[in-house]
């Protein structure tokens, strides 16, 4: 059996050693196969005509179509409340030609 | 020629220009990705993805360091991108093996076939325990530990390449050894029980 010493031997031996190997070429074809495949990629890059819309104006453009979609909701709402209060008072006939109700409500 | 001026040819996607950047670079891109990935094959497909990462940003490098110093911090991301991806697609496969799916599990308790044609065969198998030891350290230490004892970098290189401060580098590889140390020890110990 090994002691203590011979294993912390041999560790260091070992992690000093790493660097102990050969220089292994690359493959001749590296290069062209390499080159093949960059300028390939770049063909196929597809233009959608749609680079200049970063994700910066992405967000942009999604906060105005938030911020225009509750503008557009809070109004909706406004007209719905101003609809039902005519009806209200044409059921009632509080409408302008009797003009007694119709005034103390305005 | 300058390097702004190739830099410049190299943005304009001038095809002699990154073959030119291949005769440059493409060993010593090589040989840094099979200091991580100890696979032939293995490492000039990572290689080859380093070039072709190279390609699509070159038009986002601003010069702030050297070109060379760029393509190795691109060559140190895609070989853990590589072990990364191994790591998880072997869990994965050992996940299904428990469910008894029929994926065939590799039982090797590393992310490639270890082959690195530059090591001599008598010091194969020490090699191998030395690299599987490596696979078990976190990241920073990995890389600081492999650049510099297996791709022969300086601390200054490794600082640049890392933007670590020169101490920071120091520290990690001490710390690199210290757990390679620790494992190594465990290993030959069970190994002589």
């Amino acid at each position: 059996m090994n002691t203590r010493k011979d294993m912390t031997d041999k560790v260091e031996e070992l992690l000093e050693s790493a660097g102990n190997t050969n220089e292994v070429k690359v493959s001749p074809f590296f290069k062209d196969q390499t080159l093949d495949r960059m300028f390939a990629a770049k063909e196929e890059l597809p233009s959608s005509g749609f680079s200049w819309f970063t994700p910066k104006l992405q967000w942009a453009a999604l906060a105005i179509i938030f911020l225009a979609n509750s503008y557009v909701l809070y109004n909706a709402n406004q007209s719905n409340y101003n609809e039902k209060l005519d009806q209200f008072a044409e059921t009632y006939q509080l409408n302008n030609s009797n003009d007694g109700m119709s005034s103390f409500l305005k | 020629m300058t390097e702004k001026e190739f830099i410049k040819k190299l943005q304009e996607g001038r095809r002699d220009a990154f073959g030119e950047l291949l005769d440059q670079y493409q060993q010593m891109v090589f040989s840094t990705s099979l200091s991580f990935v100890p696979n032939k094959e293995d490492a000039e497909d990572v290689a080859q993805e380093v070039f072709i990462e190279v390609f699509k940003s070159i038009n986002k490098f601003k010069g702030n360091s050297k070109l060379s110093t760029w393509i190795y911090r691109i060559t140190v991301n895609k070989s853990l991108e590589f072990i990364r991806k191994r790591n998880a697609k072997k869990r994965f496969g050992y996940v299904q093996s428990l469910f008894g799916n029929e994926i065939p599990l590799d039982k090797t308790d590393f992310f490639t076939e270890i082959n690195h044609p530059g090591v001599l065969l008598e010091q194969k198998e020490d090699h191998a325990t030395l690299m599987k030891a490596i696979n078990e350290l976190p990241d920073a230490q990995r890389i600081v530990f492999t650049l510099h004892k297996i791709d022969e970098k300086s601390y200054k290189e490794i600082s640049e390449i890392t933007e670590k401060s020169l101490s920071s580098v120091e520290s990690l590889m001490f710390r690199a050894k210290q757990n390679l140390q620790k494992q190594l020890l465990d290993f030959y110990k069970n190994r002589d029980i």
